[in-house]
């Protein structure tokens, strides 16, 4: 049965790959950083499947690059705005805003309700990590 | 005489100095019509949306007696390109980074939400009998497969567009309409 090992890890690898990366596109993250940075698709989709690796074999083998703060600032400023783009990407599929703006005919205001979500996300991650009983369980 | 144009549905032209018809539709028929000025070009990164009715009112003043046809609804999005900045590279490899961290952080947390080291382990232990704290035997062909899983979503075959190619094709479009509509 020993053989089979490698072969389920390789399909269930296969799954969560095509499966993170779809979610990915159906939330337009890459074509808006095209739009905003320029780049080509074929060098994000290599950034893409390098991280997701990294990530994945990190649980094989625990990987440690002695870099300090130097390494440990530019990856939490990157990731924040990762988690912050995906999130906001994930109420825009809902059309969230742009509804409100139209329900409560408040359209002229809709820059600052999209500040008030941005804000909000932030003080909502600086309480989880400043209380410690949200973190708890 | 006949004159047929064919209006494009978005052009990127070079900012400053005039908009000629030939930028904005293919034209079939007539003389010197690609050089009819259509108002100014916009500035770099900038936006204009010309009306149908414009083209066709440009050749009509040159040509008042011509049967003008336009093949074409759409009216045309005019974009002034940008100069290639020094520094556009730095954006990029930004962006990049942002991805790549950003995936590792993603899988990382998929696998803390799901306890998926734990899930390992069983699934080693259901194939083989044996238990290993760390079942390289599955974990390394796992994370090869995400990679390829990755990949494999992004270039199904070979000449045909990707989904990011398409995804972004329809972000444009999607923009181009918006600016038409608002005009």
């Amino acid at each position: 049965m020993t053989v089979l090992v490698p072969i389920v890890g390789l399909a269930e690898g296969l799954a969560v790959g095509a499966a993170f990366v779809a979610v990915l596109t159906v939330l337009q993250v890459v074509p808006r950083l095209i739009q905003l940075c320029g780049g080509s698709a074929r060098a994000y989709e290599l950034a893409l499947a390098l991280g997701a690796v990294l990530g994945a074999l990190n649980e094989a083998v625990p990987l440690a690059v002695q870099a300090g703060w130097v390494a440990v600032i530019p990856a939490g400023l990157l990731s924040g705005v990762f988690v912050g783009m995906v999130s906001g990407a994930i109420a825009e599929v809902g059309a969230v805003l742009p509804l409100a703006g139209r329900r409560l005919r408040i359209s002229r205001w809709l820059l600052a309700l999209l500040v008030a979500l941005a804000v909000g996300r932030a003080v909502g991650a600086t309480l989880w990590w400043a209380v410690p009983s949200l973190r708890a369980g | 005489m006949r004159i047929f144009l064919r209006p494009r549905a978005f052009a990127s032209v070079a900012p400053g100095g005039q908009l000629r018809l030939g930028q904005l539709a293919d034209i079939v028929g007539g003389e010197g019509l690609a050089d009819l000025p259509l108002g100014p070009a916009p500035a770099p990164g900038r936006y204009r949306v010309l009306p149908l009715t414009d083209l066709v009112r440009a050749v009509a003043a040159v040509a008042p007696d011509a049967d003008v046809r336009v093949l074409g609804e759409h009216d045309v999005v005019v974009r002034g390109r940008r100069a290639r900045q020094r520094w556009a590279w730095l954006l990029a490899v930004a962006a990049w980074l942002l991805l790549f961290v950003g995936a590792t952080v993603t899988i990382l947390n998929f696998h803390a939400d799901v306890n998926m080291a734990a899930v390992h382990r069983e699934i080693y232990r259901l194939l083989t009998g044996r238990s290993a704290e760390h079942p390289l035997l599955l974990e390394i062909p796992y994370a090869v497969g995400v990679g390829v899983g990755v990949l494999l979503f992004f270039r199904p075959r070979s000449g045909e567009p990707g989904p990011l190619e398409l995804e972004t094709a329809r972000y444009e479009r999607g923009l181009h309409a918006y600016l038409r509509e608002r005009r």
